[in-house]
């Protein structure tokens, strides 16, 4: 067990193993990257690239919320479907109802949030043993929700505003991938320099600990999983500009590859390891298998199946470096 | 920091390289994306645009996603396709007016859109055809196979997709206006929701209420089958039509359960769509509506059928 005080300088600074394992993740990415341009004289052009970015950037947002769940070993499996529920709300409330723009896609992140809150209530108040159980019941009831709220019919014509940051690039470079920078670097900040953040990876290393230091184990869960929620509804805001259209079935299995981004980025399941800088690299490295291979014209069941075999790998990896730290 | 340097001078030589190589080829290119690639109905159309490929010497890409639903992924394989600079792009969209944006980037990169299956909702029009079947029609020819083995006064049930589902709409609609045409009384016209499952209730329920029932139209294949099952467990035989001549659905005409189904004219839609994308790059004039055909598929033609699909998918 490691202690409190291990766990919040472990934020700080991040150990050795930690550091070896991220230099691995960028250098699996950079490695794939050099392939791709070998493979695809379409790779390593500007306009590709930025196609790689748009497209990343709405599991990008997804796996920051993801990432706070599994840092605090639990997992948020609602994410997918609290982005089609959040989006559809926007869509009732801007285009249905005629509310301006910005009230709807208030109504958007407010949605997102709430639902958040409630994956984290149902833990913390409820006591529902395992956020899995809890965020699991979300998925499906804000996925059916979304289905009945507009009788599965998507809705689209949203004004600027609202598709702005899917849909607008300035001077080439994507907004919506200025704003997964900012955000990563935020959150990379709120991590390792404010007392709450590294509470968080406390609570993730030792709840009972944490519990018995005096910090408030509840209100940091809940807190996580309403940023989850909160981070999910704005990657909807971005898909939904991305496409200028809100659809039921957005989402759909974006948790699965928020968890495998996260994975990916060596996270461990266990609670209190892991880096966001890295989860990054782990969104980036799915993005740029799917891109190349959909350049190399291949079938997408490989995609699927390539992306498995890298979750794969990427865990091994994990569990080798896990004995590494448990031997030193 | 000499590996980094290695590092940029891999990148530079891949550049250099992959430079050289864009020159060399001249085929047209042209970029085909579907709703998927793994399911059957999806791999006849891609088989279709493959072979015509192959005929008129074209630089394929052809792509799906591995599930219909996957929305966000097929867009984002039109925009890889995109930068290739394809000459045209054949495309079929899972959810029509998700795919406005990156059809007016299409548009933006002068890259003519050739729409099969699907087509977009109507305020889009920025596309040079949409090849696709005339559900009035295919309706149309199913109520009349199943007129011609009926007699004036029989009763038929309809069964119809989801509400607010027009493809299905407008197919029972056509077998409609058929049937009551021939003096074929509808007994019944229910949402069936494209599922097996839902069929085989409602057609349950018919029964109870009119049990002299002597035929049946569907919507969809699913629906025949559900329809079918519910019919031999109340030991009727009457003639069930459906639509989309699925493997399963051929292989019950062959024993006699079903009656036909109706073909869509999927492999046309993929072979249409190159042909189309060329006569579209070469300046040729395309009409804004093609009907890719349905044909009817009973007894006699189910065997050919079948062996066409095992020879296409090889």
């Amino acid at each position: 067990m490691t202690s409190v005080a291990d766990q919040l300088e472990k934020g700080k600074k991040g150990s050795m193993t930690e550091r070896l394992y991220s230099l691995g993740v960028l250098l699996s990415l950079l490695l794939l990257c050099l392939i791709m341009s070998f493979l695809s004289n379409r790779f390593l052009t500007m306009d590709n690239l930025m196609n790689v970015a748009a497209q990343a950037a709405v599991s990008a947002i997804v796996s920051i919320g993801m990432f706070l769940a599994i840092l605090t070993a639990g997992i948020d499996l609602s994410v997918g479907s609290i982005l089609a529920l959040s989006t559809m709300v926007m869509g009732v409330v801007g285009v249905n109802w005629g509310f301006g723009p910005y009230t709807s896609i208030l109504a958007c992140l407010a949605t997102g949030a709430f639902l958040g809150l409630c994956n984290g209530l149902m833990l913390t108040q409820l006591r529902l043993p395992h956020p899995f159980i809890s965020t699991l019941g979300m998925q499906k009831m804000a996925r059916g929700i979304a289905l009945v709220i507009t009788a599965a019919a998507p809705i689209s014509m949203f004004p600027e505003p609202v598709t702005y940051l899917g849909s607008a690039s300035v001077g080439g470079i994507p907004v919506s991938f200025v704003l997964v920078a900012v955000l990563y670097i935020g959150m990379y900040l709120f991590l390792t320099r404010t007392t709450t953040g590294r509470y968080i990876y406390a609570v993730g290393g030792n709840k009972e600990a944490s519990r018995l230091s005096g910090i408030r184990v509840n209100g940091i869960l809940n807190l996580v999983y309403t940023i989850s929620g909160f981070t999910a509804a704005l990657a909807g805001l971005v898909l939904a500009g991305r496409v200028d259209a809100v659809y039921p079935l957005a989402g759909l299995d974006y948790e699965t590859d928020a968890i495998a981004a996260v994975i990916i980025g060596g996270a461990s399941f266990f609670g209190g390891v892991g880096s966001i800088g890295n989860t990054i690299i782990g969104v980036l490295l799915i993005a740029v298998l799917r891109n190349g291979l959909n350049l190399l014209n291949v079938d997408s069941a490989y995609q699927t199946f390539a992306i498995g075999a890298v979750i794969i790998v990427a865990v091994a990896v994990d569990v080798v470096r896990q004995k590494f730290m448990v031997a030193r | 920091m000499k590996f980094r340097h290695l590092m940029f001078a891999l990148a530079a030589a891949a550049v250099a390289i992959n430079a050289g190589s864009a020159a060399a080829a001249e085929k047209p290119r042209i970029a085909v994306i579907l709703k998927t690639l793994s399911s059957q109905y999806w791999k006849v159309v891609a088989a279709g645009a493959q072979d015509a490929a192959k005929k008129y010497d074209v630089d394929l890409i052809l792509l799906g996603p591995p599930t219909e639903d996957a929305v966000e992924q097929q867009i984002n394989m039109v925009q890889d396709a995109l930068s290739q600079h394809p000459g045209a792009l054949v495309f079929s969209p899972s959810q029509p007016p998700t795919a406005v944006g990156v059809l007016k980037k299409a548009a933006e990169a002068k890259v003519p859109v050739i729409l099969v299956d699907t087509g977009m909702p109507e305020r889009f029009t920025d596309y040079v055809t949409f090849i696709g079947t005339d559900n009035l029609a295919a309706g149309k020819a199913g109520g009349e196979a199943l007129a011609k083995v009926l007699k004036k006064g029989d009763k038929v049930i309809l069964l119809d997709g989801a509400p607010g589902n027009p493809s299905m709409t407008d197919r029972v609609d056509g077998a409609k206006e058929v049937l009551e045409a021939a003096g074929i009384e509808v007994a019944s016209r229910q949402p069936a929701y494209s599922d097996r499952e839902k069929a085989f209730t409602v057609t349950q329920n018919i029964l109870q209420s009119t049990p002299d029932i002597a035929g049946v139209f569907a919507g969809n294949d699913e629906e025949a089958l559900g329809a079918m099952r519910a019919l031999q467990q109340s030991g009727k035989k009457v003639p069930v039509i459906g639509v989309d001549a699925n493997d399963e659905n051929l292989k019950a005409i062959l024993s006699g359960d079903l009656y036909g189904s109706i073909a869509q004219g999927n492999y046309q839609m993929g072979y249409l769509g190159i042909e189309k994308a060329l006569d579209a790059i070469n300046g040729k004039p395309v009409d804004k509506r093609i009907d890719s055909g349905a044909t009817l598929v009973t007894k006699e033609n189910a065997q050919k059928v079948l062996d066409d699909r095992a020879n296409m998918s090889q």
